[in-house]
């Protein structure tokens, strides 16, 4: 089984160690292909930089990598203040997830409905919410 | 989006919409929120269907809560699915940098219409 690890840039370096936790549990895992310079280079704000993003087709290329998993898994750590959040991009893998018919895990429960004006729409997918323990995805997909 | 409808097929496009036809809000009033949050997934489904037998998505992004050419998080993840299936995209409006989506959008291969669905060709 393979895993599309989804999530803001800014956490970069939680998709790469993800990546080699999910693969020592024995799945495989693949994440955005601009996810290292964004770790490296992150002085560069790669992900907010437009002439990047069109250089590289990047939203075209994630998706051509999530197309490819049977899952996904949206690490949505806290940002700026909210625990669980979930930007737009997230919001389009998600989307795209639900679509291609995708087991959806999400690290952390989505914000209250009172403040997330998403939470609807990411609660209808019924995602598996981790609650911080990605070992539990053993639970629900076979490696 | 009704009379964007009616027009677009008074010009012979074949036309697909969402069902039902209502703001979220207006359903929730109508059927309560249980019955929405029931129906949602087949709702999602089924304009994802519709997404798939289109050639083009023409979000009909008016101004609401202030914001130019607004869209909100169900209309973002149709576009994710257009863009993934490699259909045109047209938007009704432009896109403002206070739209909670600007940058993901802006990105797009995508054509304003600044108001004119005669436009769509």
């Amino acid at each position: 089984m393979k895993i599309f690890i989804a999530g803001s840039m800014s956490f970069a370096l939680e998709i790469i160690k993800t990546r080699k936790d999910l693969e020592d549990m024995g799945f495989e895992a693949d994440y955005a292909p601009d996810t290292h310079d964004c770790f490296e280079k992150p002085h560069l704000k790669l992900n907010e930089d437009m002439d990047h993003c069109e250089r590289t087709d990047i939203m075209k290329s994630c998706m051509d990598i999530q197309e490819n998993c049977d899952a996904i898994l949206l690490l949505n750590h806290p940002k700026d203040g909210t625990h669980g959040y979930i930007g737009s991009h997230s919001l389009i893998e998600l989307g795209l997830a639900y679509y291609l018919k995708q087991k959806i895990f999400l690290l952390y429960p989505p914000p209250p409905k009172e403040t997330a004006r998403y939470w609807v729409e990411v609660m209808h997918m019924k995602p598996i919410i981790l609650n911080g323990d990605i070992s539990k995805i053993k639970e629900r997909l076979k490696v | 989006m009704g009379e964007a409808m009616e027009f677009l097929k008074s010009k012979g496009f074949e036309v697909f919409a969402p069902e039902p036809l209502v703001t979220e809000e207006q359903y929730q009033n109508d059927y309560g929120r249980e019955k929405f949050l029931e129906m949602k997934p087949s709702f999602t489904k089924n304009h994802f269907r519709k997404i798939e037998n289109s050639d083009a998505v023409l979000i009909f992004n008016k101004e609401k809560k202030g914001i130019t050419g607004y869209f909100g998080s169900n209309t973002l993840m149709e576009l994710s699915v257009a863009f993934f299936l490699n259909k045109k995209i047209y938007f009704l409006n432009p896109i403002t940098e206070k739209h909670p989506h600007y940058e993901e959008v802006i990105g797009l291969d995508s054509i304003t219409l600044n108001g004119d669905l005669s436009k769509i060709d």
